[in-house]
């Protein structure tokens, strides 16, 4: 086997099994991970920095989500003017959260169309984002009979839409042309621009190289309202304002979660550092804060997911039921030394601090493991037989 | 002590209960005249409810109630004292406005009764006289035949974002005495960058009084109508804010038969100066060191534009913002208004981010 096929898996395993026993390779693992955390003089907190891009990443995702949805709201210009609406965000999560699934989710009473809608913030391989589209819009034409009834609005067509903000137009553009010049294709994706800067305006993109103008506009209402020269400004209109989605980062989810619980507990005589489950199950479990069609059995997707992943990073634990509570209430409190504190706000900066502070651990323990493991090799290719022969 | 007595027991309304106050004698007054203003989005009955939780009990004058509260005062409990604070209540249902009047100690008896439940209470909140009504006041005083400013207070926060032409890093208080106040507080402002907390005005042999920023109006002397004309000019003021945040409005609407969604209309902050991406920061933190949790924020570089929900823990609200270099839309995120956050809200961003900003609806502007 040669070096390069290993897996991080492998590398890691190799790690775990052979490498650490060795205390100078165990000191040298120290020494990358220090290095990866920032300890070491003249390093940065790389991985730090990389938790912040990641959230900031699914945040910049969720307002691009949250004002392409305002613009399909009950009381927006286009509903009004048009009658297309939201039908729903994130169809589907409910089947199988791993299911290829779009964004958004919209549709017309009189029309046997729904727009499947794609948010992208970053397109650094466009052909991927191409496909994800075309293999989300199957997954929605596959279960058009379940989604139409949940919608209460039925379809059998799909108009899928890539949807990006200003600076990424002619990338997606690109990517849009570079797909229809490459191969067949039957349905053409739509492509929105979203100026966030410009008084949030969403937009139809019509000038695309591969088709005629009138190729790039839907067959609706939708192609005057979105296809003129300025598209529709949503800024400082009515707007939708969902707390987050089904898909948002868990960081961002346990934010929204444990603050409101946080500042609740704090006002009421119910001690701030404990939390029942139903407490997290109840605010997730309201449109107001996930706007899906299918909102309990999420919320219970979420709740579940949520404080597995918080009990697993050791920022909860256990505890029995408070006084007054029944005997089978799911009662959690606070690590006492991971997160401290006695306020509301307190708990909730250093449960916020603990959060980033337990996954950077992980994430430099397993890189410094795998870089550890990778020089191991490479300096000791008798012994890196004898692991692949064992 | 007790607060001043009137000769009525059924005022037909507000002005014949302010009439009533300009036949007293300066010498029935133990100090000078206060009205405390603030406001509320509460009903009448609500507001009364307010008032007895807090202690207060109340007697019904016509348009006008007597309300008092004995408070414990002294930082230990061996020296508490039990004292009583007394006013004279106005509260006008549909425009919200709130006024307290009496004649008791600002420092002892109005800082511990009402001004802290005008800033502590979730539905309430003390009509806060920013720069931009503070201005309102001045430029009325400066139309004035003969007038002055012989006094006044003014003071710079830290990490203030007011120009000043001297030294801006400094935190500073400035306190005047001089015939020439007008002139000065306008200079004093440019050069050190300064804003007013507390000014007196006087109209020749007409009027004196002063304004604080945290709307308590005293008057010490003169034609008490002319005093009232300006706590009306800074009322009108202040409501232009509160009319902008009464249009707002959050509701679930259903945009299908299974879906509904939180759908909010915002109040908008026009800024004067433009917002810049490294101001967030701070922005943030100042937020959260006034009892604010930032919850979700995101910023994003180009020129700028910010969003998050923020909650408000001392007036028991959320409501999201989203900002760019030149406005803040404010989303009320609760079906229940609450202008208490909102005017709470509008001052951090008059102290820390704007004093010249103003606001309007999603409506107003088509």
């Amino acid at each position: 086997m040669g070096v390069e096929e290993d897996t991080d898996e492998d590398l890691i395993q190799l790690y775990d099994e052979k490498v650490g026993d060795f205390d100078r390779w165990e000191q040298r693992k120290k020494d990358i991970e220090n290095r990866k955390l920032g300890r070491v003089d003249g390093t940065e907190n790389a991985i730090g920095k990389r938790f912040d891009s990641s959230v900031e990443t699914e945040q910049d995702h969720d307002d691009l989500l949250r004002l392409t949805i305002t613009a399909f709201g009950p009381r927006s210009t286009i509903y009004k003017t048009t009658g297309w609406k939201l039908l729903g965000v994130e169809p589907l999560y409910e089947v199988d959260p791993h299911l290829r699934n779009p964004d958004a989710m919209m549709g017309h009473d009189d029309r046997d169309v729904a727009v499947t809608v794609e948010c992208k913030t970053g397109l650094s391989s466009p052909q991927k984002a191409i496909q994800q589209i075309r293999a989300a819009s199957q997954v929605v034409r596959d279960r058009s009979d379940y989604l139409s009834k949940k919608a209460g609005c039925s379809f059998s067509e799909i108009e899928p839409v890539l949807c990006v903000p200003g600076h990424l137009q002619q990338k997606a553009k690109r990517a849009i042309e570079q797909e229809e010049q490459d191969g067949d294709v039957s349905q053409p994706i739509y492509l929105w621009t979203l100026h966030r800067f410009k008084g949030d305006e969403l937009q139809l993109n019509t000038q695309i190289n591969t088709r005629t103008e009138n190729e790039s506009k839907h067959n609706s209402g939708l192609a005057s309202i979105l296809g003129g020269d300025s598209g529709v400004e949503i800024g400082g209109k009515v707007g939708l304002t969902p707390e987050f989605f089904p898909d948002s980062h868990p960081y961002t989810v346990m934010d929204h979660v444990f603050s409101e619980l946080l500042v609740k507990r704090e006002r009421s005589d119910n001690s701030v550092r404990k939390f029942t489950r139903g407490e997290v199950y109840e605010f997730i479990n309201d449109q107001r804060t996930v706007p899906h069609y299918e909102v309990a059995t999420i919320a219970e997707m979420m709740t579940n997911d949520l404080l597995v992943k918080m009990e697993e990073f050791g920022l909860i634990d256990s505890t029995s039921p408070e006084s007054g509570a029944g005997k089978g209430v799911e009662t959690y409190e606070y690590d006492s030394n991971l997160v401290e504190g006695k306020s509301a706000s307190r708990i909730r900066s250093n449960l916020n601090e603990a959060y980033k502070s337990v996954w950077s651990s992980y994430k430099a323990d397993s890189e410094a493991k795998r870089e550890a493991a990778q020089e191991f090799r490479e300096s000791n290719p008798r012994l890196d037989q004898y692991y692949d022969e064992s | 002590m007790t607060v001043f007595e009137v000769n009525e027991t059924d005022f037909p309304d507000l002005d014949s209960f302010n009439q009533s106050l300009s036949s007293l004698d300066s010498d029935e007054l133990n100090t000078d005249l206060y009205l405390v203003v603030g406001f509320s989005h509460l009903s009448e009955r609500e507001v009364s409810e307010l008032l007895r939780r807090r202690g207060y009990s109340l007697t019904d004058l016509g348009a006008v109630d007597k309300i008092g509260k004995t408070y414990t005062n002294g930082s230990s409990s061996d020296d508490e004292t039990e004292n009583v604070a007394e006013y004279y209540f106005h509260y006008d249902e549909e425009t919200g406005l709130m006024l307290f009047y009496t004649d008791m100690r600002k420092t002892e008896e109005i800082e511990s009764t009402v001004l802290p439940m005008l800033e502590n209470e979730p539905d309430v909140h003390y009509l806060h006289v920013s720069p931009r009504v503070f201005q309102s006041l001045r430029d009325k005083i400066e139309n004035e035949t003969h007038a002055e400013i012989p006094a006044f207070v003014a003071d710079r926060s830290e990490e203030s974002d007011f120009p000043a032409r001297i030294r801006g890093e400094y935190k500073r208080t400035i306190q005047y005495d001089g015939a020439d106040g007008i002139k000065t507080l306008t200079e004093m402002e440019t050069n050190y960058g300064v804003r007013p907390r507390n000014i007196t005005f006087e109209i020749t042999n007409k009027a004196k009084f002063r304004v604080t920023r945290k709307g308590v109006f005293a008057y010490s002397s003169g034609n008490m109508s002319r005093f009232f004309e300006y706590v009306q000019t800074a009322v009108n003021k202040a409501l232009e804010v509160k009319r902008a945040f009464d249009a707002s409005s959050f509701e679930m609407v259903s945009t299908t038969e299974s879906l509904s969604v939180p759908t909010s209309e915002p109040t908008t902050i026009h800024l004067d100066h433009t917002l810049e991406y490294n101001e967030v920061g701070a922005i943030e933190s100042r937020l959260e060191d006034e009892g604010y949790l930032v919850v979700d924020s995101f910023a994003q570089e180009g020129s700028v534009y910010f969003t998050s929900k923020i909650i408000d823990i001392k007036k028991d609200n959320k409501f999201r913002v989203e900002a760019t270099e030149d406005t803040i839309h404010v989303f009320p995120q609760e079906t229940e208004d609450n202008v208490g956050s909102f005017l709470r809200f509008y001052e951090f961003v008059e102290t820390n981010i704007d004093p010249n900003s103003t606001v309007s609806t999603a409506e107003a502007e088509g």
